[in-house]
């Protein structure tokens, strides 16, 4: 069975610190759990690409920065990810783009966790499509609320998370869309990033455990037929 | 006594000591030993027996058709035929010929496959005793076996079959429960082998290189096709797009496509072509064969998402 694409806001997703595995084997499918419970395995984002930057050294890798309403996406496109980087490369910010991608968490040695995307399929939209993916994802955020009571035990100890902060940000990303309110960035959104990939990002990097690995878990069963 | 006095007072007898029969199934058992003459209480012992020897929890009895789950003996439904198909297979080497196709009630759709004649039309209200089910791409499917009765019924409480047939809004969780399912989703991915693919003009298979792997080497007809994944955050189904529903999404026509991939020298140029519809939000209705969902009709989804915002901003309040 293919893994459905979640749909989380920024905000919640960079607060992400969990990722778990399903089973021992190497095929086994990795998740990002968000603080409200989203198991990303993939991950369905819409938003406005601001910034592309080839930050590889002999091989291109691709950060693209994607922002919604609510924070930045950080989405990293290398060589087993040759089409969207081809795509990635070719666009000129500022853009709204769709970036349908397999969830990550980057870790680099101070402890810190960057939860990013690799992504699978990348394209042009227009701001209705945006939009759209605004209100599915504050409905799929509303849902996940709702249980907030019924989080496993591991993730609601992790995170504590709060159902009015929550609900704040579906509150951000819906006036945002209605322009009733201009959002103003704030430190805390964007994820650090910065100088930590060249040490630790990169393909060659021994350190941090964001490698360049063939998208195994991408092994799927499909009927072409 | 009077015959109709003799009946429900067995079938009151019955009823205290079976449950998971129908109350039909069990009035028409009764009512046959009562016609040759059986005392009343006899019958209900002689009906009891029975049941208690068939195992009552294999037994399903009667079902409505959304309650069928696969492994089942003893099924009974009331339905209508919404389609059928005359197929021939081999069993072991010989060929034979079944009957598959769908059938409808108000609680949803249920394939089915008979190995013996099938006497019925589209539209046509059926009652189906002791039937079983199989599982086929995790649902079940009933089956009209040797021990099977299969009759007409006049169908009064079933909704007519245009009605039954018509498109029902579900989610990609549910689809393959309906007959002719509408899901609202998004394109998140396209995936290989969309865009201009040609085609066995005897079989319609996709053909590589000229070759159809049925009939050999064959004049092959280009086509237009997008297969994608449809995803609403909640699951995700694998689609297929044929031509007219490519072309209206994609606003690209077949004679365009072909036109483009002969300036580039390259199909490729029409798969990235299609891949452009990718985060594209629509109302697909369509069909689940297998674990695909044949899209007959795509549109745009009606709802504004401004109002939509507004909706969920209020509720949040
Ligand atoms: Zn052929």
């Amino acid at each position: 069975m293919r893994e459905p694409a979640r749909r989380v806001f920024a905000a919640e997703y960079n607060r992400s610190e969990m990722k778990v595995k399903e089973g021992e084997s190497q095929y086994a499918p990795g998740y990002v759990i968000t603080p409200t419970g989203a198991r990303c395995n993939r991950l369905f984002v819409v938003g406005v690409l601001t910034e592309v930057e080839d930050i590889g050294r002999e091989d291109s890798l691709y950060r693209a920065r994607v922002s919604d309403p609510t924070g930045t996406f950080l989405v990293y496109a290398g060589r087993y990810q040759p089409e969207a980087a081809q795509v990635l490369s070719s666009m000129e910010p500022p853009e709204f783009v769709a970036v349908t991608g397999k969830a990550d968490v980057y870790q680099p040695d101070d402890g810190d966790t960057i939860p990013s995307i690799r992504p699978e399929a990348v394209s042009t939209v227009d701001r209705g499509e945006r939009d759209r993916w605004v209100v599915t994802t504050a409905r799929r955020t509303i849902e996940r609320l709702e249980k907030l009571d019924q989080l496993p035990e591991e993730v609601e100890e992790r995170y504590h998370p709060s159902l009015n902060e929550y609900r704040d940000v579906v509150r951000e990303a819906l006036r945002n869309l209605l322009g009733e309110e201009r959002h103003e960035p704030s430190v805390e959104d964007e994820p650090e990033d910065g100088e930590a990939d060249p040490e630790t990002g990169r393909a060659d990097g021994e350190q941090g455990r964001w490698r360049e690995e063939p998208p195994v878990e991408d092994v799927e069963e499909w009927d072409f037929s | 006594m009077s015959a109709d006095k003799k009946l429900s007072k067995a079938l009151e007898q019955v009823k205290q000591s079976v449950d998971d029969f129908s109350e039909r199934e069990l009035t028409e058992e009764l009512r046959e030993l009562l016609e040759y003459g059986v005392p009343p209480d006899q019958a209900a012992e002689t009906v009891i027996r029975r049941k208690g020897r068939s195992d009552p929890a294999a037994a399903a009895g009667e079902k409505k058709l959304a309650d069928a789950v696969p492994g089942e003996r003893g099924l009974t439904v009331e339905a209508r035929v919404l389609d059928r198909r005359d197929r021939t297979i081999k069993v072991k080497g010989e060929p034979r010929e079944i009957v598959s196709g769908s059938l409808g009630d108000e609680t949803g759709v249920l394939s089915f496959t008979s190995w013996n004649e099938f006497p019925f039309e589209e539209g046509d209200a059926v009652r189906i005793s002791n039937a079983y089910t199989r599982e086929w791409n995790d649902r079940p499917e009933l089956q009209v076996g040797d021990y099977t009765e299969v009759e007409e019924i006049a169908g009064e409480d079933l909704p007519p079959a245009e009605e039954l047939s018509s498109p029902r809004d579900v989610s990609i969780r549910d689809a393959s429960r309906a007959y002719r399912p509408r899901v609202e989703a998004t394109v998140i991915d396209v995936l290989d082998r969309s865009g201009l693919v040609m085609r066995c003009p005897e079989c319609n298979r996709v053909t590589e290189g000229g070759e159809c792997s049925e009939h050999g080497p064959v004049d092959a007809e280009p086509d237009l096709r997008i297969k994608a994944v449809l995803d609403d955050g909640d699951s995700c189904i694998q689609a297929t797009f044929p031509r007219e529903v490519t072309e209206s999404l994609t606003g690209v026509t077949l004679e365009e496509a072909e036109e483009m991939a002969r300036k580039a020298m390259d199909r490729g140029v029409v798969q990235r072509e299609m891949e452009r519809v990718v985060g594209r939000a629509v109302v697909a209705t369509g069909r689940v064969l297998g674990d695909n969902f044949v899209a007959l009709d795509v549109e745009e989804p009606e709802s504004s998402p401004e109002d939509d915002a507004r909706e969920l901003l209020e509720a949040l309040q």
